[in-house]
């Protein structure tokens, strides 16, 4: 089965963008993208083990299932799944520090905030990916644990 | 094409689950557990029977099929047999039946190797 890089946000220029640098990154995954909640937890319990990174973002305009509520299901699928999930909230918000808190709880890996410009949330996201990349390339008794 | 397995121990469903994937490639294995557990319990009740659907589709436009385990007293579990039909079967661990199940295995008087036997035959006729 190959291996899936999965991106749900319901911004579709964020996932174009994710996307144009997963493939220009050339990881040798498949990458899907889902701009719906609903369709992006659909992916997920079909897919969920051969997911090996997810950018979610937060929430979904009109949909009750968040981002946190995506990691859950892959964490319990997958637990080795790498998983960033992004917010427009400010760093210092108490909405940043509820999704922050709640991350921790299912150990995710990345919380991006979007910080004060575009570019800083781009970069935060590509680490990300370069991040995941690293890891697949690493046999895997050479990852820290 | 769909199997709803429920009754018996979670461990036990999903280990069964798991076995019976493993020998066959084009079939997956859903726990609802995982998508209760994941979902917002607050969720309208049909959200859990759309996303279930769902998954039945997507995964049978690529000719995979699924199997989906529940707990045996899962008020959701007729809802789901009636959604997914035509193409789904319903297998129940345990002794009580009231001729709401497909199949029944008696827990009591038979193996798993008695429940996976009946389970691969049912996922061959896919």
């Amino acid at each position: 089965m190959k291996k899936i890089f999965f991106i749900a946000d319901d911004s579709e220029l964020k996932g174009k963008l994710m996307k144009d640098f997963v493939e220009a990154e050339k990881m040798d995954v498949d990458i899907f993208v889902e701009e719906t909640a609903q369709g992006a937890l659909v992916t997920i319990l079909t897919h969920a083990r051969q997911i090996v990174g997810a950018i979610l973002d937060d929430n979904f305009k009109g949909e009750q299932l968040t981002g946190i509520n995506l990691a859950r299901a892959i964490r319990i699928i997958n637990p080795l799944t790498k998983i960033a999930i992004v917010t427009a909230r400010k760093k210092d918000s108490p909405g940043f520090q509820k999704i922050q808190k709640e991350a921790d709880q299912i150990h995710i890996e990345t919380v991006v905030a979007y910080g004060n410009s575009n570019l800083n949330r781009r970069e935060q996201m590509q680490n990300f990916v370069r991040e995941v990349h690293t890891a697949l390339r690493t046999p895997i008794d050479d990852l820290p644990v | 094409m769909v199997i709803i397995l429920d009754g018996s121990s979670k461990t036990a469903r999903i280990t069964i689950a798991e076995q019976a994937i493993e020998a066959f490639p084009s079939w997956r294995h859903l726990a609802l557990e995982v998508f209760e557990e994941a979902a917002d319990p607050e969720q309208e009740k049909d959200f859990h029977l759309q996303v279930i659907k769902k998954c039945a589709d997507e995964l049978a436009k690529t000719d995979l099929h699924l199997i989906l385990t529940m707990p045996g007293d899962s008020p959701q579990h007729q809802l789901l047999a009636v959604a997914l039909q035509p193409d789904c079967a319903t297998v129940h661990l345990g002794t009580e039946d009231e001729g709401a199940y497909d199949y029944t295995i008696d827990t009591q008087e038979r193996s798993v190797n008695d429940v996976t036997k009946l389970l691969h035959t049912i996922m061959e006729t896919a």
